[in-house]
């Protein structure tokens, strides 16, 4: 094969693939109960998900790999300084350690982060709103090009106009998250915060990260509504044999270790230093990699998740 | 600035030349109560820096297991007094000598306070710990006094016997600097206000929430009166009224409650609509009182209406020390380091400057044109009033800096911990001044580059790792049926 017949190809490959169609499996399964792929009799499940290391190794080297996003990663951090510092923020930096955090982990910094920047104010119960956009909006964008790079091996500005489309799903997402680490938190007080409850706040972060994994993925792979994508989520985190919860684990507990640890130790000033700037960048290239992680798992098995089973037909007469 | 700074001395000056003494402020020169006098404003007309260390005085830690350190310290006549669990202590403040120890019962380390001027002068300090304190390895530690009990004046105004001493706290009065008893009073509970001293009235709190004013010739009590909640705070006052900071609990938020000076009846009640733990002691002006509560606000309120007149988040809380205030300005000093001007009428933030070190019990001071700040790993800072620039600073080393005061000629530092004891700084008229910017104000060259740089590196290496990786691994390949089933449908 001569260069110009690899250029040929490549350019092949490269060339923006559009929207998939809604995939379809060969037929509906029965409906099962919510923690069925957890406690049901452990088989050998032949399951199309990709291994756990297989995954990982993946999921960091299409980032690594990739320009656009280490670009996003970079940019987006420094974006997001200069307008905390605009909002009168001064620190500590190190809370930005968490900006690209998926659902659960991230959910609990911006509600941290609202309290610091409008702490004693009534926007503070508002801010988290924006916050929560404003993480969207990077993770849209991450899993848009993540997708787009796994499936044609480049970026384009499909990934861009694809996050759009994304950012109401990566939204909902993170509402979701919200939801269940208040749940969470609630039940955590009620038991004791050092205790039982701690592992139930826990559980709420692994919870949060296990169900919306794939959300971002469906909404850039393929045309589907939001309460469609998210219900296909649901499913692919439910999968036997997937590791799914496994998966969500060994991302939430480091992810909210580094948050709660790490960024909130930090002290106040608004000029980074190049130690801070890099281990910012690097933290959040980790969160970027668990994104484009969660994107190939999905792309992985997507033929292969059910359909949601058709309503009930009507009775005729 | 400074002509105003100038006209705003000119009384103390003419106080000091007529040898007139003017209630409510501080005996001229000295620094003779907490924060230098009752409204805690934290200034004196001191050495300006540069400094240098005139002296280092070891005072061990003391009482129970040994564990209690000296109270924030008083300057009078040129001796620097401070509270020990079982003795107050004066230091000469030029040379660091101890001049005397006297003792007194077992009792929480708070400021003494001298009121009085002239040849009759009277120095007032509480003592007293009820069950005493709690320890670590001890449900409870009674701690009889070694020492021989502070108040020997079973004849006195007080009328109670040494012996007899059986209460939770008494405030005593003895002479200055002579210290022959004059009278004691007991108080309902254990004391941790300090005594806070304006024209002949003194007053004092305890933690069960009473607040007496005692008339300082006599030992008289002229009122006491129940706020309510517990107080541990040094109070603050004016000629007209008596401020009390209060704590919270499980049911009550902490609040500010101003008393009547005349018969102690309630002129108001401050509590900030977002619920605290704790309120810091207040600092006044002419107008009103400033105060920083546990959930990282500072409140200036009106003094005649008790009512909001502005309240400013600080990036971390500022419990436990009280502002200071100088030429319009409110100087706060937050648990993490970092002290904050504010407009005293708008509290708009004119600088801030972050140490990013624990600060837990140290007041901020104005010392002239600086600002001195203690820190808890041993550290002490002079900021420029104007700039917020640092510009001078020592470290001590072991211990905490648990306060600082000044009078005309020295600092005096009072250490904790394992440099327990108290230091005097002097201006070096051969040292150097520094200028280190409050790393809150914003470099954009040094932001964006540093950014830029790193971004470049950092990013740059892993692409290069990535490349390599990608060529090991190959693109992903996935099953897509439904481009087959596409393909199919489309047809040769």
């Amino acid at each position: 094969m001569t260069k110009s017949d690899r250029n040929a190809n490549r350019k092949r490959q490269a060339k923006p693939t559009g929207y998939r169609a809604p995939a379809t499996a060969p037929g509906a399964a029965p409906r099962k109960g919510l923690l069925d792929s957890l406690f049901a009799p452990k088989g050998v499940v032949a399951s199309p998900m990709p291994k756990k290391l297989t995954s990982l190794a993946r999921g960091f080297v299409t980032v690594i790999s990739t320009p656009a996003i280490l670009a996003v990663v970079a940019v987006g951090l420094i974006l997001e300084w200069v307008a905390l510092l605009g909002l009168g923020f001064q620190g500590p930096f190190s809370l930005l350690a968490g900006a690209f955090a998926w659902p659960g982990p991230g959910t609990y910094l911006d509600g941290q982060l609202s309290a610091t920047v409008f702490g004693g104010t009534p926007g503070a119960l508002f801010s988290v709103f924006a916050f929560l956009l404003v993480r969207a909006a990077l993770i849209s964008l991450v899993s848009a090009m993540a997708v787009e790079q796994l499936r044609s091996g480049v970026v384009s500005g499909w990934s861009l106009r694809r996050s759009l489309r994304v950012l109401p799903v990566a939204f909902a997402a993170n509402m979701m998250g919200l939801g269940l680490l208040l749940v969470a938190w609630i039940a955590s007080q009620l038991l004791g915060q050092l205790g039982f409850g701690f592992l139930v706040f826990i559980a709420g972060l692994v919870a949060a990260v296990w169900l919306t994994a794939a959300a971002p993925a469906v909404a850039a792979d393929e045309d589907r509504r939001l309460a469609d994508v998210l219900q296909r989520s649901y499913r692919v985190a439910r999968m036997p044999g997937s590791g799914n919860m496994t998966v969500a684990t060994v991302y939430a507990l480091p992810a909210f270790a580094v948050i709660a640890g790490y960024a909130f130790a930090g002290g106040i000033g608004v000029n980074p230093s190049a130690q801070q700037w890099a281990i910012s960048i690097g933290v959040n290239l980790l969160h970027a990699a668990a994104a484009a992680m969660f994107a190939y798992r999905y792309l992985a098995v997507a033929p292969f998740v059910d359909e949601a089973p058709a309503p009930a037909a009507r009775r005729g007469p | 600035m400074r002509p105003l700074r100038a006209a705003l001395r000119m009384p103390v000056v003419l106080a000091v030349l007529l040898g007139v003494w003017i209630p409510g402020t501080a005996l001229a020169g000295d620094w003779s109560q907490f924060q230098a006098d009752a409204e805690h404003s934290g200034v004196a007309g001191g050495p300006a820096p540069p400094y240098r260390t005139a002296w280092e005085t070891p005072v061990p830690p003391a009482g129970p297991q040994e564990r209690f350190g000296l109270s924030a310290p008083i300057i009078v006549d040129g001796l620097a007094v401070a509270t020990g669990p079982e003795a107050v202590v004066a230091v000469d403040a030029s040379s660091g000598e101890v001049a005397w120890s006297h003792p007194r019962e077992l009792g929480p380390s708070v400021p003494a306070a001298v009121a009085g001027s002239g040849g009759s002068r009277t120095l007032l300090y509480t003592e007293g710990w009820g069950e005493g304190p709690i320890l670590p390895g001890s449900s409870s530690t009674p701690a009889a006094s070694a020492t021989p009990a502070a108040s020997p004046s079973p004849g006195a105004a007080g009328g109670q016997d040494e012996a007899a001493f059986e209460g939770p706290s008494r405030l005593v009065a003895v002479t200055w600097p002579d210290r022959e008893p004059l009278w004691i009073v007991d108080l309902p509970q254990v004391s941790r206000t300090g005594v806070t001293v304006v024209g002949d009235l003194a007053y004092v709190g305890t933690n069960d929430g009473s607040v007496t004013a005692v008339e300082v010739d006599t030992g008289s009590e002229r009122w006491a009166v129940d706020v309510g909640q517990g107080t541990e705070q040094a109070i603050a006052a004016t000629g007209e009224l008596v401020l009390v900071s209060l704590r919270g609990s499980g049911t009550e938020a902490a609040s500010l409650v101003a008393l009547s000076a005349v018969d102690g009846s309630e002129s108001w009640r401050y509590e900030p609509a977002a619920a605290s733990l704790i309120a810091s002691p207040a600092a006044v002006d002419a107008s009103a009182a400033y105060v920083a509560f546990s959930d990282g606000t500072v409140h200036a309120v009106d003094l005649a209406a008790g009512t909001e007149r502005w309240s400013v988040p600080l990036n971390s809380a500022a419990p436990w020390a009280p502002p200071a205030l100088a030429d319009g300005r409110v100087y706060v000093l937050d648990v993490a380091g970092q002290l904050y001007a504010l407009d005293a009428v708008t509290g708009e933030r004119s600088w801030d400057h972050p140490l990013n070190t624990d600060v837990f019990h140290p007041a901020p001071v104005v010392v002239g044109d600086a600002v001195l700040v203690g820190t808890f790993t041993g550290s002490v800072l002079a900021f420029d009033r104007d700039s917020g620039d640092v510009i001078w600073r020592t470290d001590f080393g072991a211990g905490s800096v648990r306060a600082i005061a000044a009078d005309e000629r020295t600092v005096v530092v009072v250490r904790g911990g394992a440099g327990s004891g108290a230091s005097g700084l002097v201006t070096d008229p051969d040292g150097a001044l520094i200028a280190e910017r409050s790393p809150t104000i914003v470099q954009p060259l040094f932001l964006l580059g540093t950014w830029a740089l790193v971004s470049l590196v950092l990013c740059g290496l892993l692409y290069q790792l990535g490349r390599l990786l990608v060529t090991k691994l190959g693109v992903a390949q996935f099953a897509d049926p439904h481009e087959a089933m596409q393909d199919e449908e489309e047809g040769p």
